[in-house]
């Protein structure tokens, strides 16, 4: 094998050289006996290969599931982007407009949350559900690593928010990895850590607007602890106690830079 | 209601595509009916953030996630029966950059058509191979499906392509006449 523009008989074959390139380089081939054995021997690889593997079909009955699941699903983006009324506080007393898909999605698990309670804002509820979400068996973690190297280019990869990931392992606060969930129609990036037998998820999204103090609440078993730094909002839940997610939440705190803070 | 329309028309339209890559990664058509389910309702509940990104290889990249979450369960309950080899074996993902003679192990693994080749391709390898050759993606498609650089596209379709070859070849010794 000897001619080095063989190397890109491939990119030419895939159709990846721009018009130019390609031009020249099937004038070049047009000479070249290698490079033309080279390139049946791709094209022969390429047929043989097409004529072997199936590219499998759906199959009719799972188009019919996947229509049912739908048809059984809220359509979710109309239901959480609906703005709240205008006379309401910012994110207060709206839990009813989302509480049709929240209902929805919480009945389907058979949980007996109450919904729409007026001073719940629905963020929290989002969370909670979320949260109840995941902690359905092999729901909970999109990238599972006590690796901050691993978990924290994934959130690069996939999340809006790259928040701050840190393993407190020596505190108490397992890493365990992280995923990506909704909250009031925000994507949201979800660290999650171990602490004992206790699952705490941390959600982090980005919300300049709202001027949100720190603040603890309790909510059918869970304990959601909410803060703000920066223009990130913050929001850690689990069914541990609420010391441990004030434990948790000072650490973060201190793991950020200093103007990021508060 | 015009949202599921809207899902149906863009993104539904490649529930093929979606199957064939799950058929490919997990094998089993009961598990890709599942990996493909889950898949879909993902893709539906996150559509509003794909923010006009090219709708089929946004289904694919979610796909392939959830079919890779599929064998990583899988492989953990079978490790459980069988020690961690099972997982790797399963896997194959475990260093798909590193240099380990792939044509040979393809030789001792499949039943000698290139679909049984291509299916004892380690998982790394065959996925960019089904959505190049079965799907036509391009490589900057294919980028956005597996999360990587379009030069680790370019590599891993180099390799994979030579491990078949070599496969092939050695099946069908009149046709390697001057191919080196």
């Amino acid at each position: 094998m000897a001619c080095a523009e063989s190397a890109r008989l491939a990119l030419l074959e895939d159709g990846e050289l721009a018009p130019p390139e390609a031009a020249a380089l099937e004038r070049h081939v047009a000479t070249c006996a290698d490079c033309r054995l080279e390139r049946e021997a791709t094209r022969a690889l390429r047929a043989a290969l097409r004529r072997s593997a199936e590219r499998h079909r759906a199959p009719a009955a799972l188009r019919a599931r996947i229509g049912a699941a739908l048809e059984a699903e809220p359509a979710p983006f109309a239901a959480t982007r609906r703005p709240p009324p205008a006379t309401a506080p910012r994110g207060r007393f709206w839990a009813g407009a989302g509480s049709g898909a929240l209902a929805a999605t919480l009945a389907a698990l058979a949980v007996a949350l109450v919904v729409g309670r007026g001073a719940t804002p629905a963020v929290e509820h989002d969370v909670v559900a979320a949260h109840l979400r995941a902690l359905l068996p092999g729901r909970a973690i999109d990238v599972e690593s006590s690796d901050r190297h691993t978990v924290k280019p994934w959130f690069a990869g996939h999340a809006d928010v790259s928040p701050p990931v840190v393993d407190f392992a020596a505190e108490g606060f397992v890493l365990a990895g992280g995923r990506i969930d909704y909250v009031g129609g925000e994507r949201a990036s979800v660290v999650v850590y171990r602490h004992g037998a206790h699952l705490i998820d941390v959600f982090v999204w980005r919300d300049p607007a709202a001027r949100q103090p720190t603040r603890a609440r309790s909510e059918n078993g869970f304990r959601l602890l909410s803060w703000r730094a920066g223009d990130l909002a913050f929001c850690a839940i689990s069914d541990t106690a609420e010391a441990e997610l004030v434990a948790l939440k000072d650490l973060l705190r201190q793991s950020l830079p200093g103007d990021a803070r508060e | 209601m015009a949202d599921r329309r809207r899902f149906e028309a863009e993104v539904l339209v490649h529930l093929d595509a979606a199957y064939n890559l799950a058929r490919w990664l997990v094998r089993a058509p009961a598990d890709a009916d599942d990996v493909v389910q889950d898949a879909v309702l993902r893709a539906y509940r996150a559509d509003g953030d794909r923010r006009g990104a090219d709708a089929r290889p946004w289904l694919l990249a979610i796909v392939r996630h959830c079919a890779l979450r599929h064998l990583e369960r899988r492989g953990r309950a079978l490790r459980r029966e069988a020690g961690a080899e099972g997982e790797e074996a399963l896997l194959g993902l475990a260093a798909p950059e590193a240099d380990e003679p792939l044509a040979a192990a393809l030789r001792a693994e499949s039943q000698g058509s290139l679909a049984a080749a291509l299916e004892a391709l380690p998982a790394g390898f065959r996925e960019v191979l089904v959505l190049r050759e079965l799907e036509d993606l391009s490589y900057r498609e294919i980028a956005a499906v597996i999360d990587a650089p379009v030069g680790t596209v370019m590599s891993r379709l180099a390799r994979a392509r030579a491990a078949l070859r070599a496969f092939w070849q050695a099946g069908r010794p009149e046709a390697g006449h001057g191919l080196r």
